[in-house]
């Protein structure tokens, strides 16, 4: 096939862009009442023709959609397939719980992964890992060792930062690289939070921290064991934009913020990308947008629920 | 053939060859953009068209110094004057502010052209603001234009 070139794909990019939920139009949202609000989003063509009764099931299908054009504009899959791999963690995780509970949740797939949704359940149901990305077929290999679901759904997504880091270290891009390690960091420095709000200790903590970020690993322990986040976890490459979001949290305590601080926060890494029209930044930096107006709008229904 | 109308017929080739090799790189990154953006939006197709030929005008500029150097040096005639060797590296010479400028201006007008196209996606109603300052670039290829027209029709006497 022939590739798609930059100049191209930045610009069905930048028209698509204009679907964006603007500023405007979220405090519209938010001040609607559901019914009003499922009916905001229909008008402006959001929900890619899925039931207008149903939010998410418009969410799920605007989701999907944005997946799979990004995945048929890509100038370099190879970049976007990294940005693709969570909703290939998703699918994995619920089809090897499918496997262990001996259901069927094929409800529970969603489509844009790198592998199609229903590949990675035949797969795993079938035991036969070969069409699956290649750091996620050790841990399927190895599945039975795994003493818990939160074990196997942990090593999971070490996988995937596996996955990038092995793609990364063939083909360079100083941009992703710098985003990516942010997403470590961000992910351990939640991944703590919620370890000190759950009461786990440093054992369990461990279970679930990613390798590739720039804090030191021996800080998230020393972190949860003295309750002083700030001291041990500003470190690193993106020191300010975790402090920024500590101070927050040490005056909200809420966890739900921190996280959609921290995903704005790598959004923001990610926009100095953004106007190289001849890069994957673009590409990449919208699919995260509409990845968060997704995540924001799933908070923003069920509140209104 | 003397060495002279050789050199002459190597500078208007060049100043043919470069500035068109520079507007068919500049169109084709224009033509991506703007193809990119009319799949979304097909009724910016008009809009886009402008930006998309503004780096063609360097092809056209090299085209015409081309012909002006076999005008006056006779090929067209079918009787080429006998150019000192002198004289042919005046005209090589002649052409090569053109060539190169025309060359990069081309490539530069073309990536202008581009970021244009996407401002344009945005937001339609500045397309004449993009159109403006992806014509500034022009202005580089318009003054080397020149000087290889007075170069070539002043300043070498035949």
């Amino acid at each position: 096939m022939e590739k798609v070139s930059y100049p191209f794909a930045v610009g069905r990019i930048r028209a698509l862009e204009g679907r964006l939920i603007d500023a405007g139009r979220w405090t519209r949202l938010r001040e609607a009442s559901r019914g009003d609000a499922v009916r905001l989003l229909a008008e402006i063509g959001y929900g890619n023709g899925a039931s207008r009764d149903d939010p998410d099931a418009m969410i799920r299908a605007e989701q999907e959609e944005t997946r799979r054009v990004i995945a048929e504009l890509s100038p370099e899959p190879v970049w976007t397939d990294l940005f693709l791999l969570p909703t290939d963690a998703h699918n994995l995780k619920a089809a090897y719980k499918g496997r262990l509970l001996k259901q069927d949740v094929s409800r529970l797939l969603v489509d844009g992964g790198t592998v199609p949704a229903e590949l990675m359940r035949v797969s795993v149901e079938a035991g036969e890992y070969s069409m699956l990305p290649a750091a996620f077929r050790p841990v399927l290999e190895n599945a039975e060792r795994y003493e818990s679901l939160l074990a196997f759904s942990a090593a999971v997504d070490r996988a995937v930062f596996e996955q990038v880091r092995l793609v990364l270290k063939k083909k360079k891009n100083p941009l992703l690289s710098r985003y990516f390690a942010a997403q470590a960091d961000f992910t351990n420095v939640l991944s703590t939070l919620r370890a000190a709000a759950l009461g786990w200790d440093s054992e369990k903590l461990s279970i679930v921290l990613l390798a590739g970020g720039t804090i030191p690993a021996e800080d998230f322990s020393a972190a949860l064991a003295s309750g002083q986040f700030a001291s041990f976890l500003c470190k690193g490459e993106f020191a300010a934009p975790i402090r920024r979001v500590l101070e927050d949290y040490a005056q909200s305590g809420s966890l739900t913020d921190a996280e959609r601080r921290f995903t704005e926060e790598r959004i923001a890494l990610l926009k100095d990308g953004q106007d190289d029209p001849f890069s994957i930044g673009p590409v990449v930096c919208y699919l995260m947008q509409r990845e968060t107006e997704a995540r924001e709008l799933r908070v923003l229904f069920a509140r209104k629920s | 053939m003397t060495l002279g109308l050789i050199l002459a017929i190597i500078g208007a080739a060049l100043a043919a060859i470069l500035p068109g090799i520079g507007s068919a790189y500049g169109v084709q990154i224009g033509g991506q953009a703007a193809a990119g953006v009319v799949s979304e939006k097909p009724e910016l197709f008009g809009k886009l068209l402008v930006l998309q030929a503004l780096p063609g005008t360097q092809g056209i500029y090299g085209f015409l110094i081309a012909v002006l150097v076999m005008v006056r040096t006779g090929m067209l005639t079918g009787a080429p004057a006998a150019l000192s060797t002198q004289q042919g590296w005046a005209f090589f010479a002649a052409c090569l502010p053109m060539a190169v400028v025309g060359l990069l201006s081309a490539i530069s007008q073309g990536k202008a052209a581009v970021a244009a196209i996407h401002m344009t996606a945005k937001q339609p109603d500045s397309s004449a603001k993009g159109i403006t300052m992806t014509a500034l670039v022009e202005t580089y290829a318009i003054l080397a234009l020149l000087v290889s027209v007075l170069m070539v029709f002043i300043g070498i006497p035949v």
